[in-house]
């Protein structure tokens, strides 16, 4: 209690500091007047400072006496001020953005209503795992479980037709009780409600993002309440979901629609009752108060063993529905591993680069400090106390940081400017937290950029200092290895940055060879035809009939995956090269003329062949495995799976189309397209002049057919523009990372040369003096930043190798990590950072000889 | 525990301490002003003290200074340990 008394005591005399000082004063003064000899009473003004020290307090004036006396002196040196400012800004901005987007991606919680009940369900067994549930199956677990007090669906769809958009919008179809359950209400009319929208014939209704209403529909007044025609049904628009929505993952879904009313916007499907993978929806459920994740899991059992009794077809025994949390991000744990991997990897660059900034600031400010020995020491001598110094560097360190990180902050909310104009799905605001991290930020550069220069002067003997002008003590300080470790981490971060800008340069030089024709192809996207009571076979037939007959149809095949469409199929590494990645696909003979991928041995797929016996594999899968192209009538696989006898016998080998897969070791296996055993097929077709006059016509060739199908139509080349673009952004964010952490190098390199130089100012005029030949004395100044920009390009290796060694096991590729790559990054380096070095070293030999010997 | 003591009887300004102090040690003790003003200072911000300006017999203003209650206890308790510790010594002295 005493002590809590004190506190208020010292609070409430800083708050009548002054007030109580101008007391003391007048007290002395009254004393000193009563004095028989005033001149006993001694100095009033260290007196006062004395009595003040009691309350704790004087560290303020201090701090702002140091302050002051720091925007002096670095107003005085404005070059300094705004180089070290600029430096230490650019390494913040790249801090706080990395930091923003991972606060956005990860740190942030969802934004649900009572998340600790909120989970998501996977069906697990012990085979694998599905992270998604046929919609008939969820409703069956809503209704026979004692521990769930609500089940929630979503379901998310690429292609809805918003009345005449050109381009195609996503929509999500969820269930009635979605919004509720995640506690979300309209900013305009209102939401879905499991009393009115739990119903097919409930009328048809559409909830839309106030993002899609102000960007799209610009911000019409009247929308809430018109009439839209959605995959061409009338439907009513009834509100406007809130700008902050988010929902239970990131998607980018512009559109919501109520999940029972799927089968009138996708006419003719059979969602409700289809138990198969056609009708899978992502499965929530809102555990009842108490209820524990774990005995959520063992209840659910009973429903799940009555659906493997019902539908043994799709639920086979054993399998059980595995909660995940809402807290937890309803992640399952490799995702969970997933999402660290990426923290560690942006928590590493953001830090290299903070760390590259500090380094060469250190190099700066540790320069200058050393310049100004002379100064400091006579400040000490004059009985200013170490520690008083070092307070004056550690207050100039704290206004650069804080002028940093302001920039640093304009920088980076500049930057999401950018992002935002550029369209990125990025909802960033400067809060709280970004404000806080920039403080940690700045604090971090702060100590180490002040630290250094500190540490550097309270090594130094100070009487010899003033002796010599601070020649013999900046001398050792040259001396010791900080400069040049200083130097090294600042190379080694530019290497790794260079790296990654090599390797993402290459995936993206991949794409753009992509080893087939895109161009002038359409694609035509049908529903998958299961839980339809429609023929595949002739279905099929009738379209490809159709689109054949169109005389801008130069030819067209059927396929399982169409290249550049993101749906893809993986087979098992081959054991005699495990490094290869093999993606399967099943095609018509056609593909190979339609896509322009030539065979280059053997012979095309022909009508009679096999689709279980025939295989035609890609030109690296041959050579890599079989070591030759002529594998016509050798096995596939090489060596038989283990428990699996079956094989297919290779017919031919086809040029590779390695932009299927973007990653470098990629190979294809190609089997013949059976229409009776697969659920879904695309139909892609060249036309003779532009791809464009086919996609018209190819839907409603389709729609001849069955109109209660639904079908898009696209090209080829507007999915690869799009990879493209994902690639192109990824490679110039890291490009322009290299770059600017390339500056930072060269610019730490130029002063370590410079500093070396200005300190051998003597030695080299007296060389110059004796006949030194110029060659041999810039070879010998640029040789000060040789070794550690070695050790740099050393180290940056070992970390950018180790790196992309983690990537590759999370089978994320950006390109590899060749020798021509690690040619070029030192390359570059050397010749980058050997500029850096020879500019202050010429100038070092451009001074007048005799004035250097005279002043020295 | 010598200021809390001439101050616990009446208000005294920091001169009437001082000249107190000397006076009453019979002229054996004199406190320094530059030990006088940061001890009253640690005295107002343990609460022992109270402070407060008024006119002094001889017309000037000065700041006299009230011991606290919080203030007495504190002399109590610093009195009662320094008879203890005297009581003490003088034991020690007289049987040694």
């Amino acid at each position: 209690m005493a002590f809590f008394g004190e506190w208020l005591r010292r609070f409430w005399y800083v708050l009548n500091r002054r007030r109580l000082e101008r007391d003391l004063q007048r007290e002395m003064e009254a004393h000193r007047a009563m004095m028989r000899e005033p001149r006993e009473f001694g100095n009033t003004l260290r007196l006062r400072e004395e009595s003040n020290d009691v309350w704790g307090w004087n560290w303020l004036d201090e701090a702002w006496r140091d302050l002051r006396l720091a925007a002096r002196t670095l107003r005085q040196s404005p070059g300094f001020t705004l180089g070290a400012s600029l430096v230490l800004a650019l390494g913040i901005g790249l801090n706080l953005t990395l930091f923003q987007i991972y606060n956005a991606a990860f740190l942030q919680p969802l934004n649900v209503r009572d998340i600790e009940t909120l989970v998501r369900f996977q069906r697990l067994s012990n085979r694998g795992r599905a992270a998604n549930v046929p919609y008939p199956a969820t409703q069956h677990v809503r209704d026979n479980n004692t521990v769930l007090s609500a089940v929630l669906v979503a379901a998310r769809y690429r292609d809805i037709q918003w009345n005449d958009f050109e381009n195609h919008l996503t929509a999500q179809f969820v269930s009635a009780n979605w919004f509720d359950e995640t506690g979300y209400n309209a900013t305009a009319g209102r939401l879905f409600h499991e009393t009115v929208d739990d119903a097919q014939d409930a009328q048809p209704a559409v909830v839309i993002k106030e993002s899609f209403w102000t960007n799209r529909l610009n911000s019409d007044p009247n929308i809430v309440g018109s009439s839209v025609r959605i995959n061409d049904r009338p439907a009513t628009v009834i509100g406007i979901l809130p700008r902050n929505y988010r929902g239970l993952s990131d998607d980018e879904s512009q559109v919501f629609l109520p999940i029972r009313q799927m089968g009138y916007f996708f006419r003719g499907q059979t969602f409700e009752t289809a138990w198969d993978t056609s009708s899978n929806v992502d499965m929530y459920g809102r555990l009842k108060p108490g209820v524990p994740l774990a005995a959520a899991r063992d209840s659910l059992r009973f429903a799940m063993d009555e659906l493997v009794a019902q539908q043994p077809d799709h639920f086979k025994q054993g399998e059980w529905l595995e909660p995940y949390s809402a807290v937890t991000r309803l992640e399952t744990p490799s995702q969970r591993q997933q999402r660290l991997l990426a923290v560690t990897g942006v928590s590493f660059l953001s830090l290299l680069v903070l760390t590259v900034a500090c380094a060469n600031l250190g190099n700066f400010v540790l320069s200058r400090a050393i310049g100004r020995l002379r100064e400091l020491s006579i400040r000490i001598a004059l009985g200013a106390g170490r520690w008083r110094v070092m307070r004056l560097l550690l207050a100039e360190s704290a206004m650069i940081a804080a002028i940093a990180a302001t920039i640093g902050l304009a920088l980076s909310s500049a930057a999401f400017r950018v992002m935002n104009a550029a369209g990125l799905p990025l909802n960033v605001t400067i809060d709280w937290r970004t404000i806080l991290a920039a403080a940690a930020v700045a604090s971090f550069a702060m100590v180490a950029i002040g630290l250094l220069p500190t540490w550097a002067i309270s090594r130094g003997n100070i009487g010899s200092v003033i002796k010599d002008g601070g020649q013999t003590v900046s001398s050792g300080l040259g001396r010791t290895r900080l400069r040049s470790l200083l130097t090294a981490v600042q190379v080694g971060g530019s290497c790794i940055f260079l790296i990654f800008a090599g390797m993402t340069a290459q995936s993206l030089q991949r794409l753009l060879t992509p080893g087939f024709d895109f161009e002038r192809i359409a694609v035509l996207e049908v529903s998958s035809l299961a839980g339809r009571n429609i023929d595949q076979n002739s279905y099929w037939t009738g379209v490809r009939a159709n689109v054949a007959s169109m005389s801008e149809t130069e030819d067209l095949a059927l396929v399982l995956y169409p290249p550049l469409s993101g749906f893809t199929s993986m087979w098992t590494n081959p054991p005699e090269a495990p490094h290869l990645s093999i993606w399967v696909n099943s095609v018509e003979p056609q593909f190979f003329n339609v896509m322009r991928v030539p065979i280059v041995a053997g012979r095309n797929f022909e009508l009679g062949d096999d689709p279980q016996n025939s295989a035609i594999i890609s030109r690296r899968l041959a050579m890599d495995v079989y070591g030759t192209l002529d594998v016509v009538g050798q096995q596939l696989p090489r060596t038989p799976w283990p428990n699996d006898k079956k094989k297919w016998t290779i017919v031919g080998v086809a040029e590779d189309a390695h932009a299927i897969q973007r990653e470098p070791n990629a190979a294809e296996v190609y089997f013949p397209l059976d229409l009776h055993h697969t659920k879904r097929a695309w139909l892609i077709a060249r036309a003779r002049n532009e791809g464009r006059l086919l996609l018209g016509p190819m839907k409603e060739a389709a729609q001849t057919v069955d109109k209660n199908v639904p079908v898009q139509a696209r090209l080829m080349s507007s999915d690869f523009r799009q990879k493209q673009n994902e690639a192109a952004t990824l490679s110039s964010i890291t490009l322009s990372l290299a770059l600017a952490t390339l500056v930072l190098a060269c610019i730490g390199v130029f002063g370590v040369v410079s500093y070396g130089t200005s300190l051998r100012r003597k030695e080299i005029s007296i060389r110059l003096a004796l006949g030194a030949k110029n060659r041999s004395l810039i070879a010998l100044l640029m040789r000060q930043s040789g070794s550690p920009a070695a050790i740099g390009v050393l180290w940056g290796f070992g970390i950018a190798y180790a790196a992309s060694k983690a990537m590759e096991a999370q089978r994320v590729y950006l390109g590899s990590l060749d020798a021509p790559l690690l040619l070029s990054v030192v390359a570059v380096i050397g010749v980058t950072c050997g500029i850096a070095a020879l500019l202050p070293s010429v100038r070092a030999l451009r001074t007048d000889v005799a004035q250097t010997l005279r002043d020295e | 525990m010598l200021i809390l003591r001439v101050v616990s009887t009446r208000a005294l300004h920091g001169y009437a301490i001082a000249q107190q102090i000397h006076i009453l040690s019979r002229e054996q003790l004199s406190v320094e002003e530059g030990s006088l003003y940061p001890a009253l200072q640690k005295l107002l911000l343990k609460g022992w003290l109270k402070a407060e300006w008024t006119t002094s017999e001889t017309g000037r203003e000065v700041r006299e200074y009230r011991i606290s209650p919080s203030g007495r206890k504190q002399l109590d308790a610093e009195l009662a340990e320094y008879r203890r510790m005297s009581k003490a010594i003088d034991a020690l002295l007289d049987n040694a």
